[in-house]
């Protein structure tokens, strides 16, 4: 015979019990860890030692706060823009062709070592030295030098390139998708 | 879309050849080659092309059109990547990111599978043409499952056709006649007060985070919970400095992968209906992140409901049982696993040897595996010598496998979902698919509401499938039988009759025909109370429709002829030729999530696994020689034969697990006397049940979250579920405390995984020969009978019926008049279940969400018996039976009509459950409750009170129908622009042509 009964002696652990039962586990890991937990422990004190953990600990706890300053510093000293110029710098970067790079920097290279060897603002005649820089003469007479004509070819060709890019229209001021492909109205669709 | 899939077209897209379907459209057939690639956003496969995105702009013949909505033509041209795709994907896109904010690290939604985070980056999107703004509107956080946040709300309206035209529940719509559409929920009001059912469709389609699971939200990112007064600074700050967006999503990408290091995504099966949906979990450690479902998924694909979607609460619930308990006197005292078995095997032995193996008796789950039923009829016949063990389908569906056995052969839904959704016309009998088998019905909703199918309901109560049917019919009480009999008869009288289908696979017509002699229309209005014109016009509606499934339920099978109605239901199948053809046949809606698996892997009186019988000596050898052991070749008892034999002693032990008896079984004052009367009684359950309260032992079981197996849908289909979560606590499987229990009782066994279980079963009982866990990997299923190759049955008896002699047999049956109760029970009570809690409710109600809709149970009255006893909404009122008596609140309904009640069965209150009025009558054949068949009296105590029921229930707002999302009003839209026509002006603003 059994009636019902609803009664249940659950075994509560005691709050000494959960702590012996959570300190066991604790005890487990670090046996199974000791060297790491040693090593780290180094690291820690010299943390504590040079006062990082103070900062660490007090930033942590204002960290919405703080967050909060940090974009407003961030607009204050107008960063945004050089970020995005560090951005875009890096980016340009990145497109150009490497060989090429390779090509303009090493023919930079030779012609800096070449110009320390001369004085180009001096002629030399022999051993006599005149101090006057070339005149339009003896300029036209270096443009004979094929390597003059294709480095000024190469210098031309960039200029063009560059006037291009800026003869286009200049982007809003306050059109921060400035893709080219940006709608000029303001009348943008709702669906 | 019907598609003629015979014929076989080729269309060329890159310059590659694709195979294609008349009836195709361009992304279907483009969608199944992994190399090519059309952007989709609206477009979801269950869903179909909802047209608004324009993301998937294909050039034909030098113009753009929609790949999803473009049907293939033979030979087509697809271009996908010209100049003038590209420049259209890249207006849509800008016209979707007007609309969202791609502050994707910072998104919960960011987990891999984000379509606009993964479109706009799969595009190559690096500005937008357009500036995000924000719409005027407030984020929704009322309803407390789910937000909707517009201002990242791209209007694609996937959404509104799931709630519109999957769900079919038609609350959801966009309103394109605003400045700023967004989506609303009915006019216009909060989600909660809305006539939404929660069952999270809209939020599963989502192609973004507009609507996303409250659950998720700060919880699956690493940086998602920041204070947003911050984290608005932050976006803008990022924003500012963006170069583009592919080196953005190169850090949203890196923060995904990083949260796939803690959150689990799981695939399991539902537990809380038959229809069997599968899903992933997934966990964030024991917390539950949400339910993802998939169009993968065999059964539901993206569909759920409310409990699927959201129940899960309970498996972290402080109620769970995580120790065994041992009554000590007037309480129970928690112990060890080796106290609480070896005091088990002390007891059971102990009754065993005193006074035999039939002294015990075994009740299985049809909440468990089916490895868990399987090992379970194993120990209860191999190792305890009985064949007492049973399940409760006892207590639901066991009428309609009988009435099935009689007349086709094999007690399962003849075919699948697929066919139920494909039918012409499909009739429901005294079952409420809408609230008991949501995503099943969501099927029928949706082919009738799009594809021209016919419904019929027969129901006492107007359910929602009866508002939404052609034809309603309210028989009077238990005479489904006489109504159904009477319309095969005028089937038969009008020469309707499938003649050649009779004569080649049916036998028994004409003595059959014979016994319809007296349902005639004159006798069927009479005792059915249907009108002749109802009862012709279901005649011809059947009559007229190329193919016919019917659907029934408890309304049907708990009654005392319940599986004589079952019977004259297939019947009528059978006399209108409505088996083995895609879109017919008889299906029975299976409760429990395993019910039917429980039935087929054996714990069944007479049943080994796969409707073997026990006297059966041919079959009883192939087990004996498996198992070792000489096996009892007489039938055991049933659930309900049991419980009269703890009455007159012959029962002295008993071993439960996973069934609330106590609560569930029909008169359950008496069913708890017997349970005390019992010697010794272990009960094994996940929380301390009614039933627990009377067991010696209790033992802790794990819910299908925390194990690994199988489970058998209504369809048979079998379907694979996997350990989500670690045991909580001390509580083991279930199928791992049987065997442990076995072991103390000497068996030896040592299965390590419910797959080795599942191995033997397969090799024991030739139903299942070809059923294997490496087959049912992913979202595999097998439905059965399953050859030994692995290959499914899905529509039975297509080589014929389950006969020796391959015919089917028409089984003539007589009317059993409903139970005669004494005057003064002047009322009937209807009872069942209710969308939002499972069964007695012990699981959903440990969700505080659900608490927050439906928060306990309530009695339905009509207006007209409220106006006569002149009580309103919040009345209390005590129902009175012949064998108890419960106390209610009320809810007046036009639901019910006049003298019935509704009482659903979802209490956990003693005080407040239908089981305390019904009677020990049952149907005559299976001895399952006539639970149906109760008449009370109503007692008023308070007139008036506060509603059961608060009004955040959807059951208090009205629906707004619509087809679709219509995107018709967007493309009216002064401000809208095809897309096609923007880039040719473009074009020529920039002097380009294509």
């Amino acid at each position: 015979m059994a009636r019902a009964i609803n009664r249940i002696e659950r075994h509560e652990p005691t709050a000494a019990e959960i702590q012996a039962e959570s300190l066991s586990q604790v005890i487990d890991a670090i046996a199974s860890n000791k060297e790491a937990i040693i090593k780290t422990i180094g690291i820690v004190k010299e943390l504590n030692d040079a006062g990082i953990l103070d900062i660490t600990s007090a930033a942590l706890e204002n960290r919405t706060e703080l967050g909060l300053h940090g974009v407003k510093l961030i607009n204050a000293l107008n960063l945004p823009p050089l970020i995005k110029n560090v951005l875009t710098m890096v980016e340009m970067f990145g497109s150009i062709d490497p060989l090429e790079m390779n090509r303009l920097i090493n023919a930079l290279g030779s012609s800096l070592g070449q110009i320390s060897e001369i004085d180009p603002t001096n002629r030399q005649y022999g051993d006599h030295i005149d101090k006057e820089p070339p005149g339009m003469l003896a300029l036209l007479k270096m443009m004979r030098d094929p390597d003059v004509r294709t480095t000024l070819t190469f210098g031309l060709h960039f200029l063009k390139a560059m006037g291009g890019e800026l003869n286009k229209p200049k982007p809003e001021e306050d059109d921060v998708y400035s893709d080219p492909r940006s709608k000029k109205s303001n009348d943008y669709p709702e669906v | 879309m019907k598609m003629d899939t015979n014929e076989t077209w080729t269309i060329e897209v890159e310059g590659r050849s694709v195979v294609a379907h008349p009836g195709m459209t361009i992304v279907q057939a483009v969608n199944a080659v992994p190399e090519l690639y059309i952007p989709q956003i609206c477009y979801n496969e269950q869903l179909g092309p909802i047209n608004t995105c324009d993301t998937c702009m294909v050039e034909v013949d030098g113009e753009l059109v929609r790949g999803c909505s473009t049907e293939v033509k033979q030979g087509m041209r697809v271009s996908t990547q010209t100049n003038l795709v590209k420049d259209a994907q890249q207006e849509s896109m800008s016209r979707i990111l007007r609309n969202h904010e791609l502050y994707c690290t910072v998104c919960d939604n960011n987990n891999g599978n984000c379509v606009v985070h993964n479109t706009t980056e799969r595009l190559g999107i690096e500005h937008q043409s357009y500036p995000f703004r924000n719409k005027p509107y407030e984020i929704d956080n009322t309803n407390p499952f789910y937000r909707y946040d517009p201002d990242q709300c791209i209007l694609c309206g996937r959404c509104v056709e799931a709630c519109q035209d999957l769900q079919v529940n038609e609350t959801l719509s966009i309103d394109w006649s605003r400045e700023q559409p967004r989506v609303v929920w009915d006019n216009d009001v909060p989600i909660d007060q809305s006539s939404c059912v929660s069952c999270g469709h809209c939020v599963t389609v989502c192609p973004c985070n507009a609507l996303m699971e409250t659950s998720m939200i700060g919880e699956a990112g690493f940086i998602t919970d920041i204070d947003s007064r911050l984290m608005e600074p932050l976006i803008d700050l990022t924003k500012e400095v963006e170069p583009g967006y592919s080196s953005i999503f190169q850090v949203s990408e890196m923060e995904a992968s990083m949260r796939k290091s803690r959150i689990e995504k799981t695939k399991t099966v539902c537990t809380y209906c038959g229809v069997g949906c599968s899903f992933e979990v997934w966990t964030k450690g024991r917390d539950i992140l949400k339910i993802e479902p998939s169009v993968d998924a065999p059964v539901n694909g993206v569909s759920t409901c409310i409990k699927g979607k959201w129940g899960w609460d309970f498996v972290n619930s402080e109620e769970r049982l995580t120790k065994p308990l041992i009554r000590q006197g007037d309480r129970f005292v928690e112990s060890s696993w080796d106290e609480a078995l070896s005091l088990i095997a002390e007891k059971l032995g102990g009754i065993r040897d005193q006074h035999g193996s039939d002294a015990l008796a075994y009740i299985a789950s049809s909440k468990c595996s089916n490895e868990e039923n399987y090992i379970f009829q194993k120990f209860a016949r191999s190792i305890m010598g009985t064949n007492n063990v049973d399940n409760c389908s006892r207590y639901c569906q066991s009428p309609a496998t009988s009435g099935l056995m009689r007349t086709v052969g094999l007690g399962g839904d003849t075919g699948t979902i697929q066919d139920i959704q494909q039918a012409e016309l499909v009739l429901i009998v005294g079952a409420n698919p809408a609230e008991s088998h949501p995503v099943l019905a969501t099927r029928v909703k949706r082919a009738h509401k799009l594809h021209g199918q016919k419904l019929i309901v027969s129901d006492i109560r107007k359910n929602e499938m009866a508002e939404r049917a052609d034809l309603h019919l309210h028989p009077k009480p238990s005479s489904d039988l006489v109504w159904l009999s009477a319309v095969t008869k005028y089937i038969i009288d009008q020469g309707w009759e499938n003649r050649e289908f009779l004569d080649q696979h049916v036998e028994g017509f004409d003595a059959y025909r014979e016994s319809l002699a007296p349902y005639t229309l004159e006798y069927a209005e009479e005792n059915s109370g249907l009108s002749r014109e109802e009862l012709i016009r279901t005649a011809e509606m059947i009559h007229q429709s190329g193919s016919t499934c019917i659907l029934w339920a408890m309304g049907v099978t708990q009654h005392r002829g319940g599986t004589d109605t079952s019977t004259a239901i297939c019947n009528l199948l059978l006399t209108t030729g409505n088996f083995a053809r895609p879109g017919t046949g008889a299906y029975p809606l299976r409760g429990h999530n395993n019910v039917q698996g429980a039935c087929d892997f054996g714990t069944m009186p007479n049943f080994f696994p796969g409707y073997e019988k026990v006297s059966d000596d041919a079959v009883r050898s192939r087990y004996e020689q498996a198992w070792g052991v000489k096996l009892p070749d007489q039938p055991g008892l049933d659930n309900h034969q049991m419980v009269d034999a703890i009455e007159d002693g012959r029962i002295k032990g008993m071993y439960l697990f996973g069934e609330e008896m106590a609560f569930v079984d029909s008169n359950s004052n008496f069913v708890e006397e017997m349970f005390a009367k019992l010697d010794f009684f272990v009960v094994q359950d996940i929380f301390f049940s009614r039933t627990a309260q009377f067991a010696d032992v209790v033992l802790p079981a794990s819910p299908s979250l925390e194990k690994d197996g199988t489970f058998t849908n209504t369809e048979r289909r079998i379907q694979r579920f996997h350990q989500a979560l670690e045991p909580l606590g001390d509580s083991r499987p279930d199928w791992r405390i049987i065997q442990d229990v076995a072991n103390a009782l000497g068996a030896n066994w040592n299965y390590r995984h419910p797959s080795e279980i599942m191995d033997e079963a397969a090799s024991l009982a030739p139903m299942f020969a070809g059923v294997s866990y490496e087959r049912l990997e992913g979202w595999s299923s097998q439905v059965w009978p399953v050859k030994p190759d692995g290959s499914s049955t899905e529509l039975l008896y297509t080589d014929g019926f389950a006969f020796p002699d391959g015919k089917a047999r028409l089984y003539p049956v007589d009317w059993t008049l409903p139970f005669e109760p004494e005057a003064e029970y002047d009322l009937h009570l209807n009872n069942g279940r209710l969308l939002e809690h499972f069964h007695e409710g012990n699981m959903t109600y440990q969700s505080e969400n659900i608490r927050h809709k439906v928060p306990s149970t309530w009695l339905e009255v009509s207006p007209e018996l409220a106006a006569e006893r002149g009580i309103e909404t919040g009345a209390k009122v005590r129902l009175v039976s012949p064998f108890g008596a419960v106390k209610l609140s009320v809810v007046v309904t036009d639901r019910v009509r006049g003298k019935e009640l509704y009482l659903p069965m979802n209490t956990q209150h003693a005080s407040e459950a239908v089981n305390r009025l019904t009677s020990s009558h049952t149907d005559k054949v299976t001895h399952t409750p006539s639970y149906k068949e109760i008449n009370v009296r109503m007692e008023v105590l308070e007139d008036r009170g506060v509603s059961p029921l608060p009004q955040v229930n959807h059951r208090f707002a009205q629906r707004h129908p619509q087809i679709s999302v219509r995107v018709e009003d967007k493309w009216k839209r002064d401000d809208y622009e095809p897309i096609a026509d923007t880039i040719r002006k473009e074009r020529a603003q920039h002097g380009q042509s294509h």
